[in-house]
C-alpha cells in the first residue's frame, strides 16, 4: 500500500472523530452577535471620541485632573473649579463585573476596596472575596455576589461598607471585563506577576513545542512570574480558578491577581497624560458606571494613581483578622496592619 | 446564497477538513467557530467572492497556520492531554498503520500538513492548494514532497536500522 493510499485511509478513518456540526452553529450565532455589539460599542465609543475632540470637550472632561500638565481647553472655555477633594481617608469600592454565555446580567467577579488614607499619600487596595458570607437572619445564604445580583453596586456596596466596618463609599466604580479588556488594550500591554501558574479552562493551544515541534493539543495556562499581558489575556487569567497548585486558595490567588493587576493598571494610567486619560475615559464609558457621579470618577482614579505607592491586601478570612483589619480601617491605621499582617 | 443556507450545506465538511488539519476535533471546532463568525459578519463581501468555498476554506487554513502563534510568551502548554483518548489498540495492523500515520502528521510543519490535507483529504489541484496558502505552485510541491518524504522515512526504516520513535500527541508537552 503506497503512502499516498495510507494517507487517504487514515483521513477517511478519522472521519469519524470530527464534532457534530449541530453543536457548533449555535456557538458561532452567539459569537457573531456578541462581535456585533463589541464592535458596535467600539464604533460608538471612536464617534464619541472623534464628536468630544471636535467640539474640544476632551480638555474639558479632564479639567479636574490634578496633574501639572493639565490640558487646556482648545476651544478656549473657561477652566471649572476643580472637585474638592474631601479631608480625611476617602474608601472608594471598585466592582469588575463578568456577564458569562448565556447569562443576562452581569455578575459579580471582584470587589476591591480602594483606601486612601487622610494625607492622601499613598492607596491601600483590599481584595474582599466575593463569597464572603452577610448573612442576615431574612437571608442566611447571603454573599456579596447575591447582593449584587439583588441590588446592585448600591447594595454591594452597603453591605461591602458594613463588611468593613466603614460609614460608606465615596464612589463605587462599576467595571465590566470589556471594560477592562479595552482599557489594558487602550494602555498597552499591562506587566504584572503572578504567584500561582493558573490554568485556562477556556483556551487550548496547538503551537509546536518549541523544543521537540510536536504540536500537542493540551491545556493552556499563564505560568507563574511576572509577564506583559494584553488585555484578552488579562481578562482569561483574572476570571480564572483553577491553578495547578491545589494546596493553594484559589479564591485568595485569583483575589491577588486581580489586586496586583489593579495595581499595575493604575501605574499604568498614571503614564498617560491628561488628554490620553480622557479619551480612555470616552473609550472605556460604555463599560464603566460610577455611582454616585460619573464623570468625577476619572479624578479619583487619578488620586489613586498618584498616591505614592500602591499596597495590596486581602480581607481575611480568619475572624480575629478580619476584626484587626476593621479596626485598622476605621482609626485609618492600615500600613500598621499591613506591618503587623505580612503577607 | 444566505450565509444560514451556507452554513447548513458546509458546516460539517469544514469541520472535517479542520479536524483533519488540527489532529483535534476540540480545536477543530474552536478554528472553524472564529472563522465562521468572522465569516458571517463579513458575509456579503464572501459571497461575492468568485468561490466562496475556496474563500472561506483559505480563511480556515489561515487561521489554522497563525492559531496562537504570537501566545508562546505569554502562554504556555502545562500538559498535553488529547482531549478524546485515543482508540482501543486495534490488532489489524493497517489500522495500527493508520494510528502511526495520524500521530505522524501531528509532527509535520503546520504548511507541510495543510498542503498534504489538501491534496490527499480535499483533492484539491496544486495550483488551488497554491491558491488557499498564499504560496507558489513550486513551493507547494516542495511542502508536499518534504512531507511526504518524512512520513515514508518514518513508516518505513532502513532494513538494518532500528526502528525510529514515533512521536505521539500526547507527549509533547511542557509541564
Amino acid at each position: 500500500v503506497s503512502i499516498e493510499e495510507q494517507l487517504r485511509a487514515t483521513f477517511r478513518e478519522q472521519e469519524q472523530h470530527v464534532p457534530r456540526p449541530e453543536l457548533l452553529a449555535p456557538r458561532i450565532d452567539r459569537g457573531a452577535r456578541r462581535l456585533r455589539r463589541r464592535r458596535t460599542r467600539q464604533r460608538m465609543a471612536l464617534a464619541a471620541v472623534a464628536l468630544l475632540a471636535l467640539v474640544g470637550a476632551v480638555p474639558e472632561v479632564l479639567h479636574h485632573w490634578p496633574r501639572s500638565e493639565r490640558s487646556t481647553s482648545a476651544a478656549g472655555l473657561p477652566e471649572p473649579a476643580p472637585v474638592a477633594v474631601p479631608a480625611g481617608a476617602i474608601d472608594l469600592l471598585l466592582v469588575i463585573t463578568d456577564t458569562p454565555d448565556g447569562a443576562t446580567r452581569p455578575e459579580l467577579a471582584t470587589a476591591t476596596v480602594i483606601r486612601i488614607p487622610a494625607g492622601h499619600s499613598g492607596a491601600f487596595l483590599v481584595s474582599v472575596d466575593r463569597d464572603q458570607s452577610v448573612a442576615t437572619a431574612d437571608d442566611p445564604g447571603a454573599t456579596l455576589a447575591s447582593a449584587y445580583q439583588s441590588g446592585g453596586g448600591e447594595q454591594l456596596g452597603a453591605e461591602t461598607a458594613g463588611l468593613l466596618g466603614l460609614r460608606g463609599f465615596t464612589l463605587t466604580i462599576s467595571l465590566s471585563y470589556t471594560g477592562v479588556q479595552l482599557l489594558v488594550d487602550a494602555v498597552g500591554d499591562v506587566r504584572f506577576c503572578i504567584d500561582h501558574t493558573m490554568v485556562s479552562s477556556r483556551l487550548t493551544s496547538m503551537d509546536p513545542d518549541p523544543v521537540t515541534g510536536v504540536v500537542s493539543p493540551g491545556k493552556v495556562g499563564y505560568a507563574a512570574g511576572c509577564n506583559s499581558y494584553p488585555g484578552a489575556d488579562v481578562v482569561d487569567l483574572l476570571r480564572e480558578r483553577v491553578q495547578i497548585d491545589k494546596a493553594v486558595d484559589v479564591k485568595a490567588a485569583a483575589d491577588k491577581n486581580t489586586r496586583d493587576f489593579l495595581i499595575a493598571l493604575l501605574g499604568r494610567l498614571n503614564q498617560q497624560n491628561s488628554k490620553q486619560l480622557g479619551l480612555l475615559g470616552t473609550v472605556v464609558a460604555p463599560e464603566l458606571t460610577v455611582q454616585p457621579k460619573p464623570l468625577a470618577a476619572w479624578d479619583w482614579w487619578g488620586l489613586a494613581a498618584l498616591a505614592g505607592g500602591i499596597q495590596g491586601l486581602q480581607y481575611p478570612a480568619r475572624a480575629a483578622d478580619a476584626d484587626a483589619l476593621r479596626s485598622a480601617l476605621a482609626t485609618d491605621t492600615l500600613a500598621q496592619y499591613l506591618a503587623a499582617h505580612p503577607g | 446564497v444566505s450565509y444560514e443556507e451556507y452554513a447548513a450545506a458546509r458546516l460539517a465538511g469544514l469541520l472535517r477538513y479542520a479536524h483533519m488539519l488540527t489532529g483535534d476535533p476540540h480545536l477543530a471546532g474552536d478554528i472553524v467557530q472564529e472563522t465562521m463568525i468572522q465569516v458571517q459578519l463579513k458575509w456579503r463581501l464572501v459571497n461575492r467572492a468568485e468561490s466562496p468555498d475556496q474563500y472561506v476554506r483559505r480563511m480556515l487554513t489561515r487561521a489554522y497556520l497563525n492559531w496562537r502563534r504570537t501566545s508562546w510568551l505569554r502562554r504556555t502548554v502545562l500538559s498535553a492531554e488529547p482531549v478524546e483518548p485515543p482508540p482501543a489498540p486495534d490488532h489489524v495492523e493497517a489500522s495500527a498503520e493508520r494510528d502511526r500515520m495520524w500521530a505522524l502528521l501531528g509532527t509535520l510543519p503546520r504548511r507541510q500538513r495543510a498542503a498534504v490535507v489538501l491534496r490527499y483529504y480535499e483533492d484539491l489541484r496544486d495550483e488551488e492548494i497554491a491558491e488557499v496558502l498564499g504560496c507558489a505552485v513550486g513551493t507547494v510541491r516542495a511542502h508536499i514532497s518534504r512531507a511526504m518524504a518524512t512520513l515514508r522515512a518514518t513508516l518505513t526504516p532502513a532494513p538494518a536500522a532500528p526502528s525510529p520513535t514515533v512521536p505521539t500527541h500526547a507527549g509533547g508537552g511542557r509541564e
